[in-house]
């Protein structure tokens, strides 16, 4: 029997949980020098490894939906993705030109996914509508 | 593409629901391939013809529903 779409919710978010954790338990080492020099760039990148699990997981979650349900996630998947890629661009341009702060990417990469699940969020909202 | 999906719903006194069940899809699915919003893989199709007891091209017609 295939996993519900609850299942899939509770492991995708505990993933992203799971790497925010290590994220700040990383960061929180780094600052306390606490991290053994030769090893710093592999323990850095700790938390990305859940969020290799996080993604093959949403690819299965996509995998198991209604094929309707499936199309419209991708039509959102598009919408995410170009609006993503224009507001980074747009924001980078009106930085280069010095008409707002240029943030270092260190700064503001978690911002990168909160906006890629804002707009995943609006795509699916706009799409279905089509299909209603 | 048009379909007599909803005809043939009605016949067998099943809701939207009732079909998706059947079909082991959702019933937001059902409902857009009645009107005319969605068009089903080939795989749902066969499904549903087979589920009817009739050929594809006995529910489907290519022509453009009215709403485009």
């Amino acid at each position: 029997m295939r996993p519900t779409t609850s299942r899939y919710t509770r492991s995708v978010l505990g993933l992203a949980m799971v790497s925010a954790g290590l994220a700040l338990a990383v960061s929180a080492l780094d600052h306390w020098g606490a991290l053994p020099t030769g090893l710093r760039p592999v323990v850095v990148l700790i938390p990305v490894v859940p969020l290799v699990f996080f993604f093959f997981r949403i690819a299965r979650w996509l995998r198991d939906l209604d094929e309707l349900e499936r199309m419209i996630h991708h039509e959102a998947i598009l919408v995410q993705f170009g609006a993503t890629g224009i507001l980074v661009m747009s924001y980078g341009m009106l930085a280069k030109a010095g008409l707002v702060p240029d943030f270092r990417v260190s700064q503001v990469f978690p911002f990168l996914w909160l906006a890629i699940f804002v707009f995943w969020s609006l795509g699916l909202v706009v799409v279905r509508r089509k299909y209603r | 593409m048009t379909n007599r999906l909803r005809v043939l719903r009605a016949e067998h006194g099943w809701s939207q629901g009732d079909l998706a069940e059947r079909l082991s899809v959702s019933r937001q699915t059902v409902n857009a391939i009645e009107t005319g919003k969605y068009d089903p893989s080939l795989p749902l199709a066969f499904a549903v013809a087979r589920l009817f007891g009739m050929p594809i091209e006995g529910i489907f017609s290519p022509e453009p529903s009215p709403e485009g």
